[in-house]
């Protein structure tokens, strides 16, 4: 049984097309881990991770006639998450505005994590350092487990454009995170 | 190679399995969809009652041209214009 290859996602989908619920639960499960990983690592708020995650998946249910047949669907899922990881950042900009909503935050302590430890902060931070075009790179390569292509097709950037970004944003993370290393104590 | 393994490792502190929320939206949207497709199937074209009132004022609209077949002359001779 270990053999039989993983069906490809697009197989699921037009499994799930067709009326197959599980293949929609067995996409959902084969890309909730990497994208709330890369949605973390882009807003830094679990609460809303969650939220984005699975309104993902509801918008990609409703919009499931736009994927077009032999279309890769892994950009279409990850595009869907940027945009709305891009307006909820806005409309958090948006409320920052408001002093009600910043007295609200100032009380509203940030809850502990499970595994949130000394090199968690550290590797959150050195990714907040870095431009946000490089840090979305990073994070859809590391922790999307995203192809070159498949992140020049979300971004929009040319592949060139993702491979510069790629290679200065690792170049600073491995500077910044570097005594964390330890093949280098 | 060290870097992005440790960048890997510091993500995967806990995970979390989101598919019965999931499972709660899409019957949500399910249900939501359904009841869209109903109201369609239920729409009525619902006229006003035709009150006493209303065929009243609807007598009077229809014999206003006989009653004053010119309203212009019957204003001025009135005084009101």
């Amino acid at each position: 049984m270990g053999d039989t290859p993983e069906p490809s996602d697009e197989t699921l989908f037009a499994a799930w097309r067709a009326g197959d619920e599980r293949a929609f639960e067995a996409l959902f499960e084969r890309w909730q881990a990497p994208l709330a990983r890369h949605l973390e690592r882009m807003l830094d708020d679990a609460a809303t991770v969650d939220d984005l995650v699975v309104e993902t998946f509801l918008r990609l249910h409703r919009h499931r006639d736009r994927v077009r047949p032999g279309e890769p669907l892994k950009p279409f899922v990850w595009t869907i998450a940027r945009n709305l990881a891009r307006n909820r950042l806005r409309m958090q900009r948006l409320w920052g505005w408001l002093p009600l909503a910043s007295a609200e935050a100032e009380e509203r302590p940030t809850p502990p994590r499970a595994g949130r430890g000394e090199v968690a902060a550290r590797v959150s931070a050195a990714f907040a350092t870095l431009p946000a075009a490089q840090r979305e790179a990073c994070s859809l390569r590391l922790l999307g487990e995203l192809s070159l292509d498949e992140i020049a097709a979300v971004t929009g950037a040319s592949l060139g454009t993702v491979k510069s970004r790629l290679f200065y944003g690792l170049r600073r993370l491995r500077v910044l995170l570097a005594d964390l290393d330890p093949e280098k104590e | 190679m060290r870097t992005i393994g440790l960048i890997r490792a510091a993500a995967r502190g806990d995970e979390r399995d989101l598919l019965p929320r999931l499972r709660a939206g899409l019957a949500a949207a399910r249900r939501s969809e359904g009841t869209l497709a109903c109201a369609d199937e239920r729409v009525r074209l619902e006229l006003p009652a035709f009150s006493w009132s209303w065929r009243l004022a609807t007598a009077g609209a229809l014999a206003f041209p006989f009653v004053a077949p010119e309203p212009l002359r019957l204003l001025v001779a009135s005084g009101l214009l």
